[in-house]
């Protein structure tokens, strides 16, 4: 691959291969419509507003700005543009083309003078690219984001994953002797029990050997923490997690931890 | 006694609905103001949201609340008047046996962190999670200094009278790196150059400034730190109060339909 790619802002013949892009990065554009809807539908669309990068006559990158009205505190209130759905072919990630469509963008705009450029990401990508490539830095806060699980068919398809990857040897060194039920009890959920056997894990209904009952803040900062039981025990000694069960039981659920750390890092909700 | 009434959404509300939005979240920071048009767009032609999960809940014929339910257990929008917790009891209630109905797997609301649906919320069995985060940055320094410093007048008034220049480090691509803020009589007036009049010259960060503005961080420490140099240095308070008059205080808000 060469780096002779160029950007330039979108032409109606790109389209198509812009959704194509788009929907092979994100899955959530997987539908056909999302892309159609975000940005062809939007009363504000405007093509100078999308930029691509083109090798060779191949559309192997792009980035959206969406205009909004935005107002800044109770009475300021200033033109401004959220920034969206940057995707890069693969084969030409870390070779600057993200750069190259955020420079593209706030050159073909320059003359909109926007005072306020905004965009969510996680903060790993942000301290990554976007606050060196354009500045970026935290918004105000004061919004939250509430969640109540309904069932948890989620946690089933990560279960199956799970079995999938011990089947093909992936834990095979690291999944003992073991024969533990533990109980969910999260909060405003339904019950959730889990059987981890040196087979797989399933999900079953019945009496369990150790019993977790949580709200989905905390299970949710269990699930989030890549290693040590330090959350678990913070959360215990804060009345915020509690756990039940014989200590024989209690120490194959620290020895087995990762298992379920493991089912419950996926997607949950 | 209040006897509310929760039903689908039907042609004609629209109006309502985004008085109601503007009304109850116009007072926030990251407000994007709605308008017919843009709602329909935002929430009702959204791919992920069908007719049906549209609840508009009334008190006696008044709009008092609405909720834009996706099938993907998003909602996108979440609206009550007045922070009725009775209202949001309610409406919870239609979107979660919306959504069971659907067999999704969980329901997602975003609120702002101060308001009264919060208290419902957690008497519904939802608990708080994390988000993802907003960032921002700018184009225009001077563009979004005016706008914050304009409400500002009657702070700017006494013992600021002068030309500040501005200097930035590390400004990213397509953002000019000088910009002047001439203060007379409490007018303010920000301009896109480096003014040969500045009395007072301060150099900081980029990113620094828009911590400053938009983060609370203190221009004190950065001062300490020697990420802000201001020359005659003791016109540092000076600037220290200009910068405190114009950063950002309240909090904001953002429901999951701004995301994009």
């Amino acid at each position: 691959m060469s780096e002779s790619f160029v950007c330039r802002t979108l032409q109606e013949e790109d389209e198509a291969a812009v959704k194509a892009l788009v929907e092979s990065v994100f899955p959530r554009f997987l539908n056909g419509k999302f892309w159609d809807w975000k940005y062809h539908e939007n009363p504000g669309f405007n093509r100078s507003l999308v930029a691509i990068a083109e090798e060779n006559g191949k559309i192997v990158g792009c980035n959206h700005w969406l205009l909004r009205r935005f107002k800044l505190s109770g009475s300021v209130m200033v033109d401004g543009a959220l920034g969206a759905d940057i995707a890069v072919s693969p084969e030409y990630r870390k070779h600057g083309v993200g750069r190259a469509l955020m420079h593209c963008l706030r050159k073909e705009n320059a003359e909109r003078k926007l005072a306020l450029l905004y965009m969510f990401a996680n903060p790993e990508l942000r301290q990554r690219f976007h606050s060196p490539v354009g500045g970026y830095v935290p918004a105000p806060g004061g919004t939250i984001l509430f969640t109540k699980i309904l069932n948890w068919n989620k946690v089933k398809q990560n279960v199956a994953a799970f079995n999938e990857k011990l089947k093909l040897g992936n834990y095979a060194e690291r999944l003992g002797k073991v024969d533990l039920t533990v109980a969910f009890r999260v909060h405003g959920a339904p019950p959730l029990c889990l059987h981890v056997t040196s087979n797989g894990a399933e999900v079953v209904e019945g009496r369990a050997d150790v019993t977790v009952s949580s709200d989905v803040s905390v299970l949710s900062k269990i699930k989030g923490e890549a290693g040590g039981v330090w959350g678990l025990v913070v959360a215990v000694l804060a009345g915020r997690l509690r756990v039940k069960g014989s200590l024989r039981k209690l120490f194959a659920l620290r020895r087995n931890l990762w298992v379920f750390r493991e089912i419950l890092s996926g997607k949950i909700t | 006694m209040s006897d509310y009434m929760v039903r689908a959404f039907r042609e004609g509300d629209e109006a309502g609905i985004v008085g109601l939005f503007n009304e109850v979240y116009g007072g926030y920071g990251g407000f994007v103001p709605r308008t017919v048009e843009y709602w329909r767009w935002c929430c009702l032609q959204r791919p992920d949201v069908r007719v049906d999960g549209v609840f508009v809940a009334s008190d006696g014929g008044r709009l008092c609340g609405y909720a834009v339910v996706g099938v993907s257990g998003s909602v996108w929008e979440f609206c009550v008047a007045g922070g009725d917790g009775k209202v949001a009891e309610v409406l919870l209630g239609e979107v979660v046996r919306y959504l069971e109905g659907l067999g999704a797997s969980s329901v997602n609301v975003n609120v702002p962190r101060d308001a009264c649906v919060v208290e419902s919320l957690r008497k519904a069995g939802f608990g708080e999670v994390p988000a993802e985060r907003m960032f921002v940055s700018t184009l225009n320094v001077a563009g979004l200094i005016s706008a914050l410093a304009a409400p500002q007048r009657v702070k700017l008034e006494g013992g600021f009278e002068g030309v500040f220049g501005f200097r930035l480090r590390d400004a990213p691509f397509g953002v000019g790196s000088e910009f002047s803020v001439k203060i007379r009589g409490g007018d303010v007036e920000v301009v896109e150059s480096f003014s040969a009049e500045a009395s007072v010259v301060v150099e900081l960060g980029f990113m620094d400034l828009l911590s400053v503005l938009f983060n609370g961080a203190s221009a004190g420490h950065l001062f300490l730190s020697g990420k802000v140099r201001v020359k005659p240095f003791w016109k540092f308070g000076t600037v220290l109060r200009f910068l405190s008059a114009v950063r950002l205080k309240g909090l904001w808000y953002f429901p999951l339909a701004d995301f994009g």
